[in-house]
C-alpha cells in the first residue's frame, strides 16, 4: 500500500515536471506547421548553453503555476460527482482559447491543456468510487 | 495602454532638448600588434575629425593603443614596400591563412591622451571623470576588439593594449566615478558588445545618474570590422554608419541614402543615427540600443514561446518594414522563414568550404616548413618567422627557395581560394542578418505591445527613461 502511494506520488511529480517541456514542444511544432518557423530563427542570437539556461529558468518559473493548476484540477475532478466532468473540460477549453487569443500567451494555454490531461491520467475521479 | 503608447511615440518624435556641456571619450586600437588593424585606426581618426568639425576640439579625450610611448601599434597591408614583396613567400608560409603584405607601423594619430593598457587607462579615466562638474554629459566611444566570456556573458570585455581585458563590471566601476546627475552614453561597435547592456542594470550605476547606449551585436556574436580591409568603401562596421548618420554625410563625404533626422528638428540624435544604421547598414551586425534590449530582456516566461502577432502601431514595425523594403524582402513570416532556411543552409555550407580551405592552407604550410627544416638545418627559422629583417640574407635565400617549390604554387592558389570563399561567406552572412533584423523588429513591435499591457509602471518608467536618454544624445 505504502509503495503504491509512493509510486502514485512519483508519477504525479513526473507528470507535473514534463508539462512545461511538452507545452513548449507543442507550440514549436505548431509554429513550424503554420509559419515554417524553426527554433533557429527565434533564438538565432542565443548560444546553445544560453538557450538551455533560459529554458530551465522559464521551466522553474512555470512550475509553481503548474502545481497550483494541478491541485485545482485534482480537487475539481475529485469532486466531479457534484460538478460534471464535461463542464470542467468545456470550461478548460474556453479558458485556453481566452488565454491564447486575448492574453496572447499560447504557452499558458498549452500548460492549461496539458495540466488537465495530466490530472485526467493521474488522478481518478470520485465518480467511480462514490455511491 | 493607448496613453502609454502615445507617450512613447511622443518621446520618439518630439524635438528633443540636447545637452550642451558634452564630453567625449574615444578609446581605440587593438589588443596586440598582430590584432590592431588599420581599419580601427582609420575609424578613430575619422571620429576625431568629426569631433573637431563639430567644435568639440577641447571636449574630448583620446586613448589609443600604445599612446605616446615609442613603438608600433598598427597592422596594415602594404604591397608597395620592396622588402615586403621580396619576402612575400616567407610571409605566406608563416601567416594565418597565408596572407601576404602584412606590415606594422606606429599609429598616425597626431596626439593621444595616453595608451589603452588597462591599468593606465583606468587611472586616466578615473582622473578624467573625477575632474568633471556635476550634470556632465559623457559619451564613451570605443573602437577596437571585444572578447566573449563563454561562462558568463554579462562579463564580456574590451580587449585593450598589451592583451589586457576590461570587463563590464570593471567598466561600470570606473563609470561610477562620474559626478552626480551625469548622463552617460556608450557606443560600442566591438564583437560581443551586447554583454555591455548590463551596464544599465540597477545598482551598478548610482540612481541619480542616467545611462544608456548602443551596441553593434548581441553578447554572443562577432561584429563587422575586424579585417585588414583598406578600401574605406568596404568598411561596414557599426561606427561607419552611426557617425555618418550623425553628421549626415558618409565617411567619403557622400550624401546618405535618406535623411536620418526623423523628427525634422535639424539635429540627428544618437537614437536617430542608430535607427538609420539599422535600416541601411548592409552588414552582418544586428545592432541594438539599450531600450530595445530592455524590452527583450523583460519578456516574461509566459509570453516567450508565443506566436508573434503583427503590431503595426509600433515604430519597431515601421523599422522592420523599411529594412524589408530596402533589402527586397517581405515582412510576411512564412516568406521570411523560407528565405532564412535556404540562406542559413547556404551559409553553413560556405562556412564548411572556407574551413576546408583553411585546413588545406595549414597542411601545406606545415609541409613546406618541414621541407625547409630538412633543406636548411642550420638556419634559425623561428627567428626568420619573428623578424626576417634581422637575417635578411637568409630570409631572401629561403624566400627564393620557397617560390621554386611546387607546393608554393598550390599554397598561393589556396590563399586566393580562401579570400574568395571568405568574401562570399561574408556577403551571405550580411544577407542573413537582414532577414534576422526584419524578424527581430517584428518581434520587438509585438513585445512592445505586450510590455505596455503587462509591464509594471516602474518598468514602463525605466523604458521611457532609456528612450529619453538615447534620444537626447547628439553631437
Amino acid at each position: 500500500m505504502h509503495s503504491q502511494q509512493l509510486q502514485n506520488y512519483l508519477k504525479t511529480a513526473l507528470g507535473v515536471i514534463t508539462i512545461y517541456p511538452l507545452s513548449s514542444a507543442l507550440l514549436l511544432f505548431l509554429s513550424w506547421i503554420i509559419d515554417n518557423q524553426g527554433l533557429q530563427l527565434v533564438f538565432d542570437e542565443l548560444s546553445r548553453r544560453k538557450f538551455i539556461l533560459l529554458f530551465v529558468s522559464d521551466w522553474l518559473k512555470a512550475l509553481p503555476f503548474i502545481i497550483i493548476l494541478y491541485i485545482i484540477f485534482h480537487f475539481l475532478r475529485k469532486h466531479s460527482h457534484r460538478i460534471h466532468n464535461n463542464i470542467i473540460i468545456l470550461c478548460t477549453l474556453l479558458l485556453c482559447l481566452f488565454i491564447a487569443l486575448v492574453i496572447q500567451s499560447q504557452i499558458l494555454a498549452a500548460i492549461l491543456l496539458f495540466t488537465y490531461a495530466a490530472t485526467y491520467l493521474l488522478s481518478p475521479t470520485q465518480q467511480m468510487t462514490s455511491k | 495602454m493607448k496613453t502609454k503608447l502615445i507617450i512613447i511615440i511622443g518621446i520618439l518624435y518630439s524635438a528633443t532638448s540636447f545637452s550642451q556641456n558634452q564630453n567625449f571619450w574615444l578609446i581605440g586600437g587593438g589588443n596586440k600588434l598582430t590584432n590592431s588593424q588599420e581599419q580601427i585606426e582609420k575609424n578613430v581618426i575619422w571620429l576625431e575629425q568629426i569631433l573637431h568639425n563639430k567644435g568639440y576640439q577641447n571636449d574630448y579625450r583620446l586613448y589609443y593603443g600604445i599612446g605616446e610611448e615609442p613603438g608600433d601599434d598598427t597592422q596594415y597591408i602594404d604591397t608597395s614596400r620592396p622588402e615586403t614583396n621580396n619576402l612575400s613567400a616567407l610571409q605566406m608560409l608563416y601567416s594565418k591563412n597565408a596572407q601576404t603584405g602584412i606590415s606594422y607601423r606606429r599609429h598616425s594619430i597626431i596626439k593621444t591622451d595616453g595608451g589603452t593598457e588597462k591599468t593606465a587607462l583606468l587611472r586616466s579615466l578615473a582622473k578624467d571623470f573625477e575632474s568633471l562638474p556635476n550634470d556632465s554629459d559623457i559619451t564613451l566611444i570605443y573602437n577596437g576588439h571585444g572578447g566573449h566570456r563563454y561562462d558568463n556573458e554579462k562579463e564580456n570585455y574590451l580587449k585593450l593594449w598589451n592583451d589586457t581585458k576590461l570587463s563590464v563590471s570593471e567598466l561600470s566601476n570606473i563609470l561610477a566615478k562620474t559626478p552626480d546627475n551625469s548622463t552617460i552614453r556608450f557606443i560600442l561597435p566591438q564583437c560581443y558588445s551586447g554583454g555591455f547592456y548590463n551596464l544599465i542594470k540597477p545598482g551598478i550605476i548610482a540612481k541619480n545618474k542616467k545611462i544608456c547606449g548602443f551596441m553593434s551585436v548581441s553578447e554572443t556574436k562577432e561584429a563587422e570590422g575586424c579585417t585588414l580591409e583598406t578600401n574605406s568603401e568596404e568598411f561596414r562596421d557599426y561606427t561607419t554608419y552611426f557617425f555618418a548618420a550623425l553628421v549626415n554625410k558618409d565617411r567619403n563625404g557622400e550624401n546618405l541614402i535618406s535623411n536620418p533626422d526623423l523628427n525634422s528638428d535639424n539635429k540627428v540624435s544618437y537614437r536617430e543615427a542608430h535607427i538609420y544604421t539599422l535600416k541601411y547598414a548592409i552588414s552582418k551586425d544586428i545592432s541594438r540600443s539599450t531600450s530595445e534590449a530592455y524590452l527583450e530582456k523583460w519578456l516574461p516566461w509566459y509570453l516567450r514561446w508565443s506566436a508573434i502577432v503583427e503590431n503595426t502601431d509600433s515604430y519597431y514595425w515601421t523599422i522592420a518594414k523599411e529594412i524589408a523594403l530596402h533589402n527586397s524582402l517581405k515582412t510576411d513570416t512564412k516568406d521570411l522563414n523560407s528565405k532564412y532556411s535556404k540562406l542559413r543552409a547556404s551559409v553553413n555550407e560556405q562556412r564548411y568550404q572556407t574551413y576546408r580551405i583553411e585546413k588545406k592552407i595549414s597542411q601545406k604550410q606545415k609541409e613546406i616548413i618541414r621541407n625547409l627544416k630538412d633543406m636548411f638545418p642550420l638556419i634559425n627559422l623561428t627567428l626568420l618567422k619573428k623578424d626576417p629583417k634581422k637575417d635578411i640574407e637568409n630570409a631572401l635565400k629561403i624566400n627564393t627557395y620557397i617560390t621554386s617549390l611546387p607546393g608554393y604554387k598550390q599554397l598561393s592558389t589556396y590563399s586566393e581560394e580562401y579570400k574568395q570563399s571568405r568574401k562570399y561567406l561574408i556577403k551571405q552572412e550580411r544577407s542573413l542578418a537582414q532577414i534576422n533584423k526584419v524578424h527581430r523588429f517584428k518581434k520587438l513591435s509585438w513585445i512592445e505591445k505586450m510590455f505596455l499591457r503587462y509591464a509594471s509602471s516602474s518598468e514602463i518608467a525605466e523604458y521611457q527613461s532609456l528612450l529619453k536618454c538615447e534620444n537626447s544624445g547628439s553631437m
